[in-house]
């Protein structure tokens, strides 16, 4: 814990600097929004190679009071990697190791099996009868490793040796390594024994126990024993990939050589092929050459992108200990999940780290949450989640609203949706009938009364005249309450359902936008600097998609009020101006893009604006304690 | 049949020239990394006297992977699913590449010894085990009476 007060020292004397600023900027324009897109860019900049981004610390809202002065409580967070974990754990295992005495690894695997809890791992060892076989009941072999580990590895020929796993034994003339932990002794092929940590890996186990299995062995695999098997495999995956290449080598003549090269006539064109550039133009050397910058300003982001993620990978995966590493990182982030995110994106392994709240109502974000504050973060790659419930952002609509919502759902949408479709209530009695099947000539079971199922008018005015071609009136006044309800519902659910379904094909607009816009740079040389806006625009959009489509949630559960009206005049501006953009994006041509970049920024903030100010509305409507306190009660939010 | 590992051949082999008692494994022909099961029921249990057949599948990555064996055989055990399915712990968590298809076969039928109600697959089986016992072990046993011959 000490740790963590230090954190807070250390922090707060900047985070005080970085809400004055904010709050200035606040006060001196009341419409400056900070604009969310430009927020990221910033980010992007800031990014790669300066190490002082990744101790920066960010907030989850953008302002620290909305206009009506409601403070919003906002998480102070910083984006870290998976490394800056491991040093983090370093130290822990360093300070149980001075303080136990034994290897680095056997603390390592200790804490590991106490999930980190030091505490807990300490109190049963310092209470435990006899500390070599409490050691030994968590897979420890107590005594000291020798300075040289390297021999754990041997080089083996009598033939009597078989290793257990492949059933294979060296020869006098075939030697085979053989690997075996210190505290236990049983060998296996070095081969056998890295197929199987890679294994075991691979499916993110940690504290790998000896593969022996007549009886059981359950001594685990300390770090110091792996890095032997995985710097040998670094070694021989080195030798392997240098002989094949001297095979490679080895294997074409000259000859062979030439006639390659004669097959591939287009062979100066070989690096243009990787970057994608079509050869095919009639244009001049020079427009060819200008496009080839372009060509590379534009991928130069994307490529950056793509190569930082690979070398990520390939570090990751590369070696045995630095998988093992990433596997401790990644279950220490799940088991402190208070104090770290992983981002729920797919394919991001991106971590958040809680730092605190700029608030001294809120202690913890189950506060948060009950003041029903959304705790919007940002990962590195400027994918929104909500550090609360770790979902998708869901702004305005609060964690436990989400919740109630989604059950609901689960709940109703189904059957609701079955009954929508399906049936009709009896324009008499309003029971609900199916029709399954038949004529349109309906007698309801419960009254008895004849009607036409699709003017649902009375079946005597159809009797000579089987076509029915009356206008379907509403149905009025009359409605049942459960239909009422079932309606609300059905209204806010289809809304609800619409934004998702626009923000899905809005998503296309960005897969196809691609392609687009490398066109729209091979005929027309625009730079990517110039077009890089268009993409900034279509992510505003969809997180406008994304509010408003989890404002209908939020307004199904909102009590008919003021607010509530204030918060629909905020929607109903806040989906205008999506509605405008989303039109200007299925409008506009390819080569007018660029001419109508002023058209689309314009739009742009004028929709960030309003998305902030409907958020700061909905946040405004629990500044009365009174609805707060109402709304609690009435949902049985705890 | 393209190359088996050395590792699958000796198995073999030794489960052919060395076999266990109550327990014998034939791999097809065609397949050489499937194998039918014929399996004693352990005498002192419901299953006494009768054979059960199993299927085994050796996968690709065998042996760092488990085998994955299936009963055919319709069996009344609170381990053991209606589609035969086995959960026993040395054919997931508990696997280790130092293990072999004759042990994972002995432990199967150790298992049919010394059911685990507490960890159930199938349920219903479980609660009758825990709850009516004598009545549990009745029908295990009328089902391999039945089924098992």
């Amino acid at each position: 814990m000490t740790d963590d007060d230090e954190y807070f020292e250390d922090f707060s004397d900047n985070s005080s600097i970085e809400l004055s600023g904010v709050d200035e900027d606040v006060l001196g324009n009341e419409l400056s929004s900070v604009d969310i897109s430009d927020s990221g860019e910033y980010e992007f900049d800031d990014g790669p190679g300066n190490t002082d981004s990744s101790s920066e610390i960010l907030y989850s809202f953008y302002k620290s009071r909305t206009s009506g002065g409601i403070p919003t409580h906002r998480l102070k967070y910083r984006n870290i990697a998976l490394d800056d974990i491991q040093k983090e754990l370093e130290k822990d295992v360093k300070k149980v190791q001075n303080m136990l005495q034994l290897d680095y690894g056997k603390c390592l695997n200790l804490l590991l099996q106490y999930s980190w809890n030091e505490h807990k791992m300490l109190d049963m060892y310092m209470n435990a009868p006899n500390h070599q076989d409490y050691l030994l009941k968590n897979g420890i072999y107590e005594a000291k490793f020798p300075e040289d580990l390297s021999r754990l590895i041997s080089t083996e020929t009598d033939e009597n040796i078989l290793c257990g796993i492949c059933y294979c034994g060296p020869t006098k003339d075939e030697p085979m390594n053989f690997f075996s932990m210190y505290g236990c002794k049983h060998k296996f092929c070095t081969d056998c024994y890295i197929q199987y940590l890679k294994n075991k890996n691979e499916s993110g186990s940690m504290a790998i126990e000896c593969p022996f299995a007549d009886p059981k062995c359950h001594l685990k695999i300390t770090i110091e024993e792996l890095n032997v098997l995985s710097e040998y495999n670094n070694k021989m995956e080195e030798k392997h990939f240098y002989h094949k290449k001297q095979e490679e080598c080895n294997l074409l003549s000259e000859e062979q050589i030439k006639q390659m090269y004669k097959l591939d006539s287009d062979s100066e064109f070989e690096f243009d092929e990787q970057l994608d550039v079509e050869d095919d133009f009639n244009n001049t050397v020079k427009t060819k050459e200008k496009m080839k910058i372009d060509e590379l300003v534009y991928d130069f982001h994307t490529i950056i992108q793509q190569r930082e993620r690979e070398e990520i990978d390939k570090k990751r995966n590369r070696t045995i200990i630095s998988k093992y590493w990433y596997n401790i990182g990644s279950r220490y982030c799940t088991i402190n999940t208070k104090k770290y995110k992983h981002c729920p994106s797919p394919d991001c392994d991106n971590v958040v780290q809680f730092i605190g709240f700029d608030s001294d109502i809120v202690a913890n974000i189950e506060e948060l949450k009950r003041l029903l504050m959304i705790p919007l973060v940002r990962c590195k790659s400027n994918h929104q989640f909500c550090f609360g419930c770790n979902e998708t952002a869901h702004a305005p609509c609060p964690c436990k609203v989400v919740q109630l919502w989604k059950i609901k759902c689960e709940d109703d949408s189904e059957t609701l949706n079955w009954i929508q479709t399906n049936t009709k209530d009896c324009p008499r009695c309003h029971s609900l009938i199916e029709k399954n099947g038949g004529c349109n000539h309906m007698t309801c079971k419960s009254c008895t009364y004849n009607f036409c199922w699709i003017c649902l008018g009375d079946w005597t005015a159809h009797r000579n005249n089987y076509r029915c071609d009356k206008y379907v009136p509403n149905e009025d006044s009359d409605v049942s309450k459960v239909r009422e309800s079932l309606e609300k519902y059905m209204f806010y659910f289809n809304h609800f359902n619409n934004q998702r379904i626009s923000h899905d094909k809005d998503k296309q607009i960005l897969e196809i936008f691609e392609n687009k816009i490398k066109e729209l740079q091979i005929n027309s040389g625009v730079s990517w600097i110039e077009s890089v806006f268009y993409k900034e625009c279509v992510n505003a959009l969809l997180e406008c998609r994304e509010s408003l489509k989890w404002s209908y949630a939020f307004l199904f559960y909102i009590p008919n009020c003021r607010g509530k009206q204030l918060i629909e005049t905020a929607q109903w501006q806040l989906s205008n101006k999506v509605e405008q953009l989303s039109r200007l994006f299925e409008d506009v041509e390819i080569g007018d893009v660029i001419k109508k970049k002023p058209m689309f920024l314009t739009i742009k903030s004028s929709m960030v604006t309003a998305q902030n100010v409907f958020l700061e509305t909905c946040i405004d409507i629990f500044a009365d304690k009174h609805t707060l306190k109402d709304f609690v009660q009435r949902w049985n939010i705890k | 049949m393209s190359s088996l590992p050395k590792r699958i051949i000796r198995e073999t082999e030794r489960l052919i020239s060395d076999p266990v008692p109550g327990i014998t494994a034939t791999p097809h022909e065609e397949n050489l990394r499937y194998f039918d099961v014929l399996l004693d029921g352990p005498s002192g249990s419901p299953y006494e006297n009768g054979v059960f057949k199993l299927e085994l599948f050796l996968p690709d990555d065998y042996p760092m992977a488990p085998p994955m064996v299936r009963f055919l055989t319709k069996i009344y055990h609170p381990n053991i699913d209606r589609l035969g399915r086995i959960c026993l712990d040395v054919l997931k968590n508990n696997w280790s590449p130092a293990l072999q298809i004759r042990t994972i076969l002995l432990s199967i039928q150790a298992l049919l010894s010394s059911p685990n109600p507490d960890d159930p697959l199938a349920n219903e089986v479980a609660d009758e085990w825990k709850n009516n016992h004598d009545k549990a072990i009745q029908t295990a046993r009328e089902w391999t009476a039945q089924y098992a011959k």
